[in-house]
């Protein structure tokens, strides 16, 4: 009898450890549906999406293709947004002016508007590196989340993952800009 | 032996009552997920207006969504070799054909070129696909897992948007806010 009472005991001992444990994980989950913590869980998804290649469709309708000139040893990836398209183009235009040839750095810029795409078309002669209208999701996503911390990509061949140039900080002037995407 | 039996059997009923309703609240959570779309916006975009998506195809023509006929567009994040896409495939074709026979625009977008679909192979006949994308529409959002639903009403407001692959359940709730939103 004593023996029967013992084997019952223990058979509720373990139903009341698989219920716990199961509630454990259910708790996690309930937390997780919460809609804060969806919004923060789809915003570290989305930060975790890497820019590999520039790859798209420039203002004019041209194909930018990712793989660069042989001579080309680094790319700088930026973005440029419509409500600030003239300080942003000033920026990118001093870069492309004090970029040595010798320094084989190529720059590509992103339009995130309609607003950027009319500017650049009006002052296409201004400068010389192509600014992309279309992107492929990833990548231009990858850009944006770079773009709202700040910051340009730099890409080179040889990197797994890209560097990121902090670039829009009153303290950063173009010439910061080249010497680190030099030095890295 | 007779009080411990009556304190497990206690801890037996409060742990199965709260895993009962942990359980509850999570299929309620989960029917009311796709309803509740803040997740999918950039935070900073959320009360801009966005543009129905113009996109680029694999033959680099653009691809126009700006119909005034439609009810609607669905937006289909997928890629071709992504295999959740795949298995969620029957139940898009029948999610598709519905939002088509409501007026709706299917649209799928692919991560980057190399996910894109060969011509034919995109369902459910009639459906674009965007292989580039304005950076206009897609600095809005935030697709970071494939497949990922998303439904837009004629002036372009997300309205449903779904993460994974979809069940049953997503798919009537997908035509009710269809419905709900035609009637408005």
């Amino acid at each position: 009898m004593e023996k029967r009472r013992a084997a019952e005991l223990l058979a509720m001992t373990m139903v009341i450890v698989v219920l716990f444990l199961q509630g454990l994980r259910l708790s996690r989950a309930a937390w997780n549906m919460r809609q804060p913590q969806r919004e923060l869980t789809a915003q570290a998804l989305n930060q975790r999406l890497v820019f590999q290649s520039a790859l798209g469709i420039d203002v004019f309708g041209k194909l930018v293709y990712p793989l660069p000139p042989p001579e080309v040893d680094r790319t700088i990836v930026f973005l440029l947004r419509g409500k600030s398209i003239v300080s942003d183009l000033q920026f990118w235009h001093q870069v492309e002016g004090i970029v040595p040839t010798s320094s084989h750095i190529r720059l590509i810029g992103y339009c995130d508007s309609d607003d950027c795409i009319n500017d650049i078309k009006a002052h296409r002669e201004a400068f010389n590196f192509p600014v992309i209208a279309y992107g492929e999701l990833v990548a231009s996503q990858a850009l944006i989340n770079a773009d709202e911390d700040g910051s340009s990509v730099l890409l080179r061949e040889q990197w797994l993952i890209p560097h990121f140039l902090k670039w829009r900080t009153t303290d950063r002037r173009p010439l910061d800009i080249v010497r680190e995407a030099m030095e890295k | 032996m007779r009080p411990v039996t009556n304190a497990l059997v206690v801890i037996l009923m409060l742990l199965t009552i709260a895993d009962g309703c942990l359980f509850l609240y999570i299929r309620g959570a989960h029917t009311n997920a796709s309803e509740n779309v803040a997740f999918l916006h950039r935070i900073a975009d959320a009360s801009e207006p966005i543009k129905p998506p113009t996109g680029i195809d694999l033959h680099q023509a653009i691809v126009k969504t700006e119909r005034t006929d439609l009810s609607g567009w669905a937006i289909r994040y997928a890629s071709v070799s992504c295999p959740y896409c795949r298995k969620d495939n029957v139940q898009w074709e029948l999610l598709g054909t519905k939002l088509k026979a409501a007026g709706y625009q299917l649209v799928v977008m692919v991560p980057a070129l190399k996910d894109a679909y060969l011509e034919g192979a995109v369902v459910p006949t009639g459906t674009l696909q965007e292989v580039f994308v304005e950076l206009g529409w897609i600095r809005h959002f935030r697709l970071s897992a494939t497949p990922t639903l998303l439904l837009f009403d004629r002036k372009a407001g997300l309205i449903w948007g779904h993460e994974g692959t979809l069940s049953a359940d997503d798919v009537a709730s997908a035509v009710r806010t269809v419905d709900v939103w035609k009637a408005k």
